[in-house]
């Protein structure tokens, strides 16, 4: 298989490009633009995983709903 | 629109793996663990994704003798607007996420409540907590804090291993919005600042730092206004939503410290496991039943494990509608899942969270 064979890399955003690699994968002869957008997501959680990323659940919950300002 | 076989045979709609349908009482969710949101569907779609997953679309619409055609079109097309799935050759070659959770930390979370009256030794509860692994604390002072009862908190924890320091804090004189952007500047571990009490509510702009600070006029006085459940608190992450398959994702690997010193699971529960003063973190981990209530999952509550929310909310094992029952629902979730209702609209998940053209 080829490694890049619609030019994903190249259709990614520069701040795309920057993030670490990850290995394309060609999903289907008709790639889609959520395939390219998947995969330049995909590529944070690739290289942190998710065990060891930031504590993101609320540890306690005293506050309501949103107030109106 | 369904693609052309791409060599093979007809082409099969596969989500994408952090697309993940969770199926409620009256209606599903498909929560996307990537991009942190998730939609309604109906469980019609559920169904389609989970039972008749792998198939090409005219096998689905032949599992319902052709009666549904034009709607199974239409909730293919709702998916692929709306990039929860893609359409694939060979659907085998894109697994499932494995949900299994794993932390190396024996403490991931910890609360730590402060009062007027209270005399925490901070240095030695966070050298505590740090020898525990535990990545993040939020400090709760009932009472209008001043900035020196902060300082000294926060520097109890400047080297030590916690990656977030989240505050909530009686309203008081010091606590201007300036003040509480130099110590979040000062302390790179804060994460979000809520002060509690204020005359108005208002939330400022992110600083360079990105630490919201948000004035509340609620008043926090006491453990007993936490366990509070509703969309604001949900959350669509793959941590947490693997953390709920079988743990309990408020009580897991969390430790608490109460305005008095008692080491609890969480201050609003009953048991203590001994006050600092007499005991350490390390001994109250240590008993048998700290770790007890850390597997009750959701889909071991009652009521919980019939909603779509499930693995998005972050449960509460103090307050339950059954005092008696450790499996009773939280008594502040005002969500019915057997309606889709919530008891009051200030509850309700905000519009955005809708999609337009969600299918019915």
């Amino acid at each position: 298989m080829e490694k890049d064979p619609e030019g994903l890399f190249a259709r990614l955003s520069p701040e795309g490009q920057e993030l670490s690699p990850v290995i394309y994968r060609h999903l289907h002869p008709r790639v889609t633009r959520a395939t390219v957008l998947r995969m330049a997501e995909s590529r944070p959680y690739r290289a942190t995983g998710y065990v060891c990323g930031s504590f993101r659940k609320p540890i306690s919950r005293c506050l309501g709903p949103d107030e109106p300002r | 629109m369904i693609p052309e076989a791409g060599g093979g045979g007809e082409p099969v709609f596969a989500l994408f793996a952090c697309c993940i349908p969770v199926k409620g009482a009256r209606r599903s969710t498909l929560c996307d663990v990537q991009r942190g949101s998730f939609q309604f569907i109906p469980n019609g779609l559920y169904e389609i994704l989970t039972e008749h997953a792998g198939k090409t679309a005219a096998e689905i619409k032949a599992a319902y003798d052709h009666e549904y055609d034009e709607e199974i079109d239409e909730y293919l097309e709702f998916l692929l607007r709306h990039e929860f799935g893609f359409w694939c050759d060979d659907p085998a070659k894109f697994p499932p996420l494995d949900l299994t959770w794993e932390a190396p930390e024996r403490i991931t979370n910890a609360i730590l409540d402060v009062d007027a009256r209270s005399d925490h030794d901070y240095a030695r509860i966070l050298a505590e907590l740090d020898d525990l692994g535990c990545k993040a604390l939020e400090v709760r002072c009932f009472h209008g804090c001043a900035l020196a009862e902060l300082r000294a908190i926060l520097e109890a924890a400047r080297y030590g291993r916690l990656r977030s320091i989240d505050l909530l804090v009686g309203d008081g004189p010091e606590l201007t919005p300036e003040a509480l952007a130099d110590l979040a500047a000062r302390h790179g571990r804060i994460s979000s600042v809520v002060v509690h009490s204020a005359p108005e509510a208002r939330r400022l702009p992110p600083s360079r730092t990105g630490v919201v600070v948000e004035y509340r006029t609620e008043r926090i006085d006491s453990p007993s206004c936490c366990g509070k459940v509703h969309p604001g608190y949900f959350v669509v992450e793959l941590e947490t939503f693997a953390e709920g398959q079988r743990h309990n994702t408020c009580l897991n690997r969390k430790i608490s410290v109460d305005a008095r010193g008692e080491i609890r699971n969480c201050p609003s529960m009953a048991r203590s496991f001994g006050n600092l003063r007499e005991t350490s973190l390390h001994s109250a981990l240590a008993h048998r039943d700290f770790a007890a209530l850390w597997s009750i999952n959701k889909d071991q509550i009652d009521i919980c494990k019939d909603c779509e929310f499930r693995y998005l909310c972050t449960d509460c094992r103090a307050y339950l509608k059954d005092e008696r029952d450790l499996y009773s629902k939280p008594s502040k979730c005002a969500y019915d899942p057997y309606t889709a209702e919530w008891r009051s609209p200030a509850e309700r998940p905000a519009p955005a969270g809708i999609p337009k053209g969600a299918p019915e």
